[in-house]
């Protein structure tokens, strides 16, 4: 199945530049968020929405078209 | 004695042309930290019953920290005071840049400013000596003209000035320093203007000392380290503040359409990393700090060129005159931006009372007639840039806009006040209470208005939050998350002691970047240590509350004099309908008895009589403002 990937914030220079943060990965059936968190190499202390919805639970399975974005919380400005 | 302060405050008395310095005692700097709350000593203590925000009896203040100047990231900030011209209580905002340090540099503490000069003057000042300088010919000009007309005139200096705003009187006028940092909120440079006082101009090489050199050097190298080593303090510095604009619209905080909707579609197009790939020139700083997270752009918009002179815009700007404004046109923001620095307007108050007018627009409260043929629709990027004119040079409707929204919703009339986003009169920020909801109370409670920098946001206190977060909040005995989106008596606490803790950083002048309770380059234990490093002083993360809670204190006790009560203490009637739009904030509102409830809670936690929201006379005796309980405000004995 095929996941798309945003990288947000510091977290973009894990990929290449031209890749702009974007990645499309291809995932075995049953991956899990965390099995994108490996694969990235992202900090245990990452968020990360799925489907535009914030998420907690990175055991949750994911579905061939999900969307995933990783962003680093945020305050002040 | 510290000498990381110069002992020297500055009195200027515009209205006889005099000078006069002021040699406190060391105890007075250890008991009121500077910045804020030494700024608020003496509107407390001299300020007049029924002194109008632009009249000669209003007292202009600045003051700057105890280690301000010294070779440590975020110490060089300013705080500016008076009694503010948009709420008619406290006026209270920060700047950062060189100018701060140069004050120190230049002899002096702080400046305390009363009268009003009979004709534009400036205030010139160079290692120890001051005087009065005729401003005649820097009257109506841009702030970047000011500033180079200066440099030719007295060679190189930092200078802090309004721009044409402040002379108008707008009330959402800034001071501006660099011409691309700002006091910007509460109305500052309304009252700057209103004293004809066009510009404070610092100079010298005076060089202040850490008592302890090589702490405060050990922590500067370890600072350095930080910005790549906390991931907040690493996206700061890649982005600048507009950094968080993904997180915010992910959790429903990106205020839209004027605070009716939590999230922005085009989000992205306002964001720091599409600013990084398209605009930005480089990256700045202000003194000594390596966090370098002020940003520097150059574009064109609308055939007018954005010049890198005047920075770039923040988080906040990109949000009211981007998204509050349901613009997508980030070189439209970056003109937006460029245009309140030439003029001095606060960023945050114009986007928002533009957005304001759009949204009385939509809803033809107000039509073409009013707006002199502008179509001021939600997402008119060309409208949205010629209202900030109009308000920087109070023409057309900007002048009925230059009186700040709440102002302009009375004279409007027609129902305007339902599209007001204000708390005591002053716009609110571009972080949304019905995400965060420790900041429902904050914007309510806080003593000049809805403010995201008065404390540490919900997310660094909610369950899943990284174990570095909880580590440094363990220091204010912050040890329980709460769940995400909650609003519980523990979340309270929370408010009300990382509120000490950012009160404390405005009293002693720290950049609230640098120095915080969570995930800023320094956490309390390390500020604590920072602090005594460069003054020599003992002091403790206990001290640091204090202070803290000292300054909030001040700040209500000044308001009660103007009359505030709980009732005060409020949202705006918007927050308490739900949300438009989509996204996780869709369909959310606070409501009016959850409100009234945590504020019985905070007010118990402040030491605040619950029925009116003042300080009880014994809590001021507490934290040595017993003086404030006499009617004469002789000050302490």
């Amino acid at each position: 199945m095929k996941v798309s990937v945003v990288l947000h914030s510091y977290l973009r220079e894990l990929l290449p530049p031209e890749a702009r943060g974007m990645a499309v990965l291809e995932l075995p059936e049953g991956a899990k968020v965390r099995d994108v968190v490996t694969r990235l190499q992202l900090p245990d202390h990452v968020i990360f929405a799925l489907n535009e919805r914030l998420e907690r639970d990175r055991e949750v399975a994911l579905k061939d078209g999900d969307a995933l974005r990783f962003l680093r919380a945020g305050a002040g400005g | 004695m510290a000498r990381s302060i110069n002992r020297k405050i500055l009195h200027v008395d515009l209205a006889r042309g005099a000078l006069t310095i002021e040699e406190p005692p060391e105890a007075f700097y250890r008991t009121y930290g500077g910045g804020s709350a030494m700024g608020l000593y003496y509107l407390l203590r001299d300020l007049p019953k029924g002194a109008d925000a632009l009249g000669p009896q209003n007292i202009l203040t600045f003051f700057t920290g105890p280690i301000t100047g010294l070779p440590v990231s975020g110490q060089s900030r300013i705080c500016v005071n008076a009694l503010s011209p948009l709420s008619g209580g406290i006026a209270d905002s920060q700047a950062g840049g060189f100018a701060p340090a140069a004050l120190k540099f230049a002899g002096f503490d702080g400046i305390v400013v009363k009268g009003a000069a009979a004709k534009p003057v400036y205030l010139l000042i160079n290692e120890g000596k001051a005087e009065l300088h005729d401003a005649a010919g820097l009257w109506g000009k841009d702030t970047a003209e000011v500033d180079r007309l200066l440099e030719e005139k007295h060679g190189k200096v930092e200078v802090m000035q309004i721009g044409q705003a402040g002379e108008k009187q707008v009330r959402l006028a800034a001071i501006m320093n660099m011409h691309n940092r700002a006091n910007g909120r509460t109305g500052v440079g309304a009252v700057m203007g209103s004293k004809l006082l066009k510009a404070i101009v610092v100079q010298g090489k005076l060089r202040l000392q850490a008592a302890e050199p090589k702490v405060l050097a050990r922590q500067s190298k370890e600072g350095t380290a930080n910005v790549e080593a906390i991931p907040d303090m690493k996206g700061l510095a890649l982005n600048g503040t507009a950094d968080v604009v993904p997180f915010q619209h992910s959790i429903g905080s990106l205020p839209s359409f004027n605070y009716n909707e939590g999230t922005f579609e085009k989000y992205m197009e306002i964001s720091g990393e599409r600013m990084r790939e398209t605009i930005l020139k480089e990256r700045d700083t202000c003194y000594a700090c390596t966090v370098r997270c002020k940003r520097v752009v150059e574009t064109e918009s609308q055939g007018q060129k954005v010049d890198p002179t005047y920075g770039g815009p923040e988080y906040e700007t990109l949000a009211t005159f981007g998204s509050y404004c349901g613009i997508a046109d980030l070189h439209a923001v970056a003109l937006a931006s460029q245009l309140c620095n030439a003029y001095g307007l606060d960023t945050i108050g114009t986007g928002a009372t533009v957005s304001f007018a759009m949204e009385c627009f939509e809803k033809g409260i107000i039509t073409t007639k009013e707006t002199g043929g502008l179509e001021l629709k939600f997402g008119n990027a060309e409208a949205m840039v010629e209202m900030v004119r109009q308000i920087g040079e109070r023409r057309g409707f900007g002048d009925v806009l230059a009186e700040g929204s709440a102002r302009a919703a009375k004279k409007i009339g027609r129902g305007a006040e339902a599209c007001l986003v204000t708390c005591k009169g002053t716009e609110a920020p571009a972080h949304m209470p019905q995400a965060k909801k420790s900041l429902g109370l904050i914007y309510a409670v806080n003593p000049f208005g809805a403010d995201h920098q008065s404390s540490e946001h919900d997310p660094l206190y909610e369950e899943g939050v990284g174990e570095f977060y909880l580590k440094r909040l363990a220091a204010l005995g912050l040890t329980t998350p709460q769940p995400p989106g909650s609003m519980s008596d523990e979340k309270v606490r929370y408010a009300w002691r990382t509120q000490c803790f950012y009160s404390a950083m405005d009293t002693y002048s720290l950049c609230q970047f640098v120095f915080g309770p969570s995930w800023e380059l320094y956490g309390p234990v390390e500020t604590a240590e920072i602090l005594a490093a460069g003054t020599g002083w003992d002091v403790t993360v206990d001290e640091i509350l204090k202070v803290g809670e000292r300054r909030i204190a001040m700040m209500r006790a000044f308001n009660a004099r103007q009359g505030f009560t709980r009732k005060d203490d409020t949202l705006p009637r918007k927050f308490f309908k739900p949300l438009q739009g989509v996204g996780p904030t869709a369909g959310v509102a606070w409501k009016e008895s959850d409100l009234e409830q945590v504020k019985d809670v905070y007010y118990r936690l402040a030491g605040c009589d619950v029925a009116t929201g003042n300080p009880t006379p014994a809590r001021l005796e507490e934290l040595q403002l017993g003086w404030l309980n006499r009617e004469n405000r002789a000050g302490p004995a």
